[in-house]
């Protein structure tokens, strides 16, 4: 431990030499002493996001004012101050009151009609963005991301294209990006990294969409800015932002699901004043057993609440922002995916109907999993003239209680039963210009811990443990005529300290250190007025997670070991033994990232084509490693080992307004991956995609806004999937003649091939008069029988059927 | 002001590798009710010693194979047989749990055809219908099969002897099979019949 702090010691302190030097050398002149502080932005209608001509902008309490032009672009200058109130108005328009300083160079200001549901809005460009320039992102908000928020976060991301799902049922969805899930991908929720038990693929993001205003996708593998995992990409979540001088604001929505009689509610208010502002949320969905065409899929109930309060506090050169946010998930797993052996997995493949299928019930029984997760965030801006300094600390609190169906009193007892407490604290300082550099330098420290609770009757199957790590990085930025060149470094140090229980209770201990060094260099160069290329090429790593390191025994129909829990010997067998960490090295997993983007806008017509190659060394997975007898009978076991893979795709955009009223869009991905050492292909990488969807936007009947969409999309039959197919049958007959499955061949393997390709197709139709919002949403309209390849129900059930889901929105 | 700000920055700074320091704690110790590691099969006599037959596994949830003996019986003895569930390694009786929710559980048998004279045939694995004689039941009336009784007839050697215990929740009854429910034991025994 002390030299842990010793070597901290030492990088905070280059770090703070480096920071004090920057100070000095950019000690320069402030805009506030010679009246040369500016304003600029561009003004949008909220509704059509079409530039809004003419608009007027006026600095609050003088005359002096500007008129935007016909692309609703507007410039204030000379003014004496860096920070001011301006207010945007146009006839017909809702007056917009927007609090400017100068480290949020261009505003972009979406301006709603009266009478219209929508609220005007600014939306700060730069310097506090969190994303960086160079960066392949797409993002989710207004009208879109409204209309699919009740959904889970998982699902809600799929609306942007190269993400897919994992699921383990509708209630557990996690995203995938680019063929990554679970510790490979990154969820800084509000502005924290989002720390739960992510190292299970059958735990979902503790997160409801339902309380976030923007949803942002960075697709390069963005160690940098975020941290560790952010191999795959890194989602950002947003809350409404606190606007000052607010008058109180807000929004009810209620819905209502044919499918598993669900109804789910949401309801946000906002006040802003001179100096604060103030927010609070709550929403709440309540759902009984989903239902796929031809059978209920019981005990699929869900529940959530979740709740959050913000304010803000500004001053002068200072803003203040305190968050708490709550999240509680109640969620009911498929009864009839429960097998105890490989018999039962046969008999659940063959059956046509899940066992234990019974009629519909709101009441939610094992297995099942209660998840809550608490975040408390305060944040910090202080704007020191020209340069700025930002800090965060939050404390999240995440707890997960997972139920399996079991004898006796222990039925009533979590077998998983896990509490994760993570203190954060990131420091950033975006430094004054130094030689047309600019960017920022930054520290991010984290203390986690892990504890199991009593009470699950079962030996642990994670250990506790402490982990500490810290980072500091820079990132800077230069243009060059049109051309921006972005490059960044990161150094993270993290030290671990493991105690967990061996099967006979006895206690083992273990610690460990990592590090890592991470870099990313961006290109943005446009071409003309109509072309774009942005390319990025960035490292990601990530330690171990404890599952990779210690799993032990059954989980499923399978039993796996982690890395430190067994080894080979001299003659390829496997045994069980704990290793510490000197006996037995684990290398971080690396990432390393190159993703483009090619943007193509012309008048009526704008494509985008993100192709992208990934490529991971000591990757983790799970080899098929034998099988073995335990009291149920015969299981294939699998060892966690690292190899190195690639993974390669595409992502295609394709939009087209054919004229005012009608839109077309079209959507595709493709990924291809592969294990390069084994030459062999990986369980689970998301099928490709294409969908298509048409939409019709009007002012007609008596509503103000009319759209109504079709959208298919056709899902192929994964074919990378891998090759060698062993029924739960051929592993029982083997074991019994004393057959070894894996004695020639390791090689990954399925249960059961890949699903067959599926067309789905939804349709949408949403109404708006004054401040009402009508909605009615249909998904799989055709009532299609499928089931998904990385649903791990796939085995046992379909897929959702038919679902309507009605709502209304009012604006406040 | 502005100095103010640096030294609080570096009040941080210096103290964040100090804060807090408190040490991991082992996982609580737990009665293991999941695993099951032995299981004890005492065939009593109606005159003599009851003979008793332990399958093991001696890693429990490790990758070595549950070892299994071979059971050695006389020839036209009538046994009774009782079952024993444990976890070895916390010495934790599962007997108890599972007859305590007798009417959620079932043993199904499953032996070489002909071996025994009662009851006769091959079991009830393939044919939930086909006799096994049960000397206990649940609540419902319905067999448990943690005692049984086997007659057995002339010797025979090398011969199988299968059962399975199916989990069955809410849904056991006079005709749930082998496909019903979720299995918690399911072990293959030879025998010998001397």
């Amino acid at each position: 431990m002390y030299s842990i702090m010793y070597k901290s010691f030492r990088i905070l302190l280059a770090l703070f030499l480096f920071m004090s030097h920057v100070i000095l050398l950019a000690q320069g002149k402030h805009c506030s002493d010679d009246c040369s502080c500016i304003a600029k932005g561009q003004i949008l209608d909220a509704n059509t996001e079409e530039p809004l001509p003419y608009a007027t902008v006026q600095l609050k309490g003088t005359t002096i004012g500007v008129v935007a032009d016909e692309n609703g672009n507007f410039i204030l200058q000379q003014i004496c101050d860096e920070e001011f109130d301006i207010i945007i108005s146009s006839v017909g328009y809702k007056t917009l009151e927007h609090h400017h300083d100068n480290y949020h160079e261009v505003d972009i200001v979406y301006l709603a009609q009266e009478e219209l549901f929508l609220e005007s809005v600014v939306i700060q460009g730069k310097k506090e963005n969190t994303e960086l320039n160079s960066s392949i992102v797409s993002s989710l908000s207004g009208k879109d991301l409204m209309s699919v928020k009740n959904e889970s976060l998982g699902e809600v991301l799929t609306e942007l294209t190269g993400v897919s799902t994992l699921k383990n049922g509708q209630n557990v969805v996690k995203p995938i990006i680019h063929g990554l899930h679970s510790n490979r991908v990154l969820i800084i929720n509000n502005g924290v990294r989002h720390e739960g038990q992510e190292w299970g693929q059958e735990h979902a993001p503790e997160i409801d969409p339902s309380l976030s205003e923007r949803i942002t996708l960075v697709k390069g593998a963005s160690s940098v800015k975020y941290g560790p995992n952010a191999l795959g990409g890194v989602i950002l979540i947003d809350p409404p932002t606190l606007a000052l001088n607010s008058h109180l604001h807000g929004e009810i929505e209620m819905r209502g699901e044919s499918n598993g009689n669900a109804m789910d509610g949401a309801i946000s208010l906002q006040k802003g004043y001179n100096h604060v502002a103030f927010m609070t949320q709550a929403s709440g969905r309540f759902q009984g057993d989903l239902q796929a065409p031809d059978y209920i899929l019981s005990n699929t109930g869900m529940r959530e609440y979740s709740a959050a309060f913000g304010a803000r506090y500004h001053r002068k050169h200072l803003d203040m922002n305190v968050y708490l946010s709550s999240v509680n998930q109640e969620l009911g797993i498929l009864r009839g995916s429960v097998v105890g052996n490989l018999d039962d997995l046969a008999d659940a493949i063959g059956d046509g109907i899940p066992e234990f299928t019974s009629p519909f019930t709101y009441t939610i029984n094992n297995p099942r999993q209660v998840v809550g997760h608490n975040l408390m965030k305060f944040q910090g801006n202080y704007n020191m003239h020209n340069s700025f300094l930002q800090f965060t600390y939050a404390f999240q609190q995440n707890k997960r209680q997972e139920f399996d169906v079991r004898r006796g009193t222990a039925n009533d007892a979590p077998s998983i039963d896990l509490k994760l407490n993570t203190h954060t604290l990131d420091i950033e300082w975006i430094h004054p210009k130094v030689k047309n550099w600019e960017g920022s330098i930054g520290t991010q420290w984290l203390f986690q811990n892990n504890s199991n609770l009593p009470g699950t009757q079962t030996i642990s199957f994670i250990p506790n443990f402490n982990t500490t790590r810290l980072a500091v990085f820079v990132i800077e930025e230069k243009s060059i005529n049109k051309t921006t060149l972005e490059v960044g470094v990161r150094y993270d140090y993290q030290y671990t300290s493991a105690l967990g229980r061996d099967t006979d209770g006895s206690i083992f201990a273990n610690e460990f250190a990592y590090n890592s060094i991470s870099g990313i260099v961006g290109l943005n160069r446009p071409f003309n007025d109509k072309s774009t290329l942005r390319i990025n090429a960035s490292t990601a790593w990530r330690a171990p997670n404890v599952a990779e390191l210690y799993s032990f025994g059954k989980h499923g129909t399978v039993l796996q070991y982690g890395v430190l829990r067994g080894d080979f010997d001299q003659n390829g067998d496997f045994f069980t033994k704990v290793f510490t960490n000197d006996e037995k090295v684990v290398e971080n997993e690396l990432g390393y990232k190159l993703v483009g983007i090619y943007e193509y806008t012309a008048n009526k017509l704008r494509a985008e084509l993100v192709p992208y190659i990934n490529y991971i060394s000591n990757y983790f997975y799970k080899k098929p490693s034998g099988i073995t007898t335990s009291s149920r009978g015969a299981f294939p076991f699998f060892v966690y080992q690292q190899t190195n893979v690639l993974f390669a795709g595409v992502d295609a955009t394709l939009l087209v307004n054919h004229n005012n009223t009608w839109k077309s869009k079209l959507s595709g991905t493709y990924l291809f991956a592969k294990d390069i050492v084994n030459n062999d292909f990986l369980l689970g990488i998301p099928a490709n995609k294409v969908g298509y969807a048409l939409s019709f936007t009007k002012q007609k009947w008596f509503f103000d806004d009319v759209e109504i969409a079709l959208m298919p999309s056709y899902t192929f039959e994964q074919k990378n999937n891998p090759q060698r197919i062993i029924s739960p049958q051929e592993f029982v007959d083997a074991k019994s003649v004393g057959g070894n499955l894996f004695a020639t061949d390791n090689s990954n393997f399925d249960f059961l091939d890949a699903p067959k390709g599926y067309w789905l197709v939804d349709v949408k139709a949403e109404m708006t008069l004054n401040t009402f919002v009508f909605g009615l949403k249909i998904k799989n309209a055709l009532n299609t029988n499928y089931r998904s390849y990385t649903n791990l129900m796939r085995y046992y059930a379909d897929e959702m059927g038919f679902n309507a889901m009605l709502y209304v929105k009012l604006q406040l | 002001m502005k100095k103010n700000v640096k030294t609080i920055a570096i009040v941080i700074l210096l103290a964040l590798p100090f804060m807090p320091g408190c040490d991991v704690e082992a996982p609580p110790i737990e009665n293991e009710e999941e695993v099951i590691d032995l299981v004890r099969l005492t065939f009593t006599p109606s005159v003599g010693d009851a003979i008793v037959f332990e399958a093991k596994d001696m890693d429990g949830a490790g990758a070595e194979d549950f070892t299994i003996p071979k059971i050695v019986l006389s020839n036209n003895t009538t046994y009774s047989l009782s079952i024993e569930v444990e976890n070895a390694q916390t010495a934790e009786d599962i007997t108890t749990e599972i007859s305590a929710e007798a009417e959620d559980h079932l043993f199904l048998f499953e032996w070489t055809e002909g071996i025994f004279l009662d009851p006769l045939g091959n079991g009830n694995v393939d044919n939930r219908d086909d006799t096994v004689v049960y000397t206990d039941s649940d609540v419902n009336q319905l067999p448990l099969g943690l005692s049984t009784s086997w007659s057995t007839g002339d010797p025979y050697l090398a011969a199988q002897f299968r059962f399975v215990l199916k989990h069955q929740p809410s849904i056991k009854s006079a005709s749930s099979t082998i496909d019903d429910g979720v299995t918690d034991i399911d072990l293959s025994w030879v025998l010998d019949i001397m």
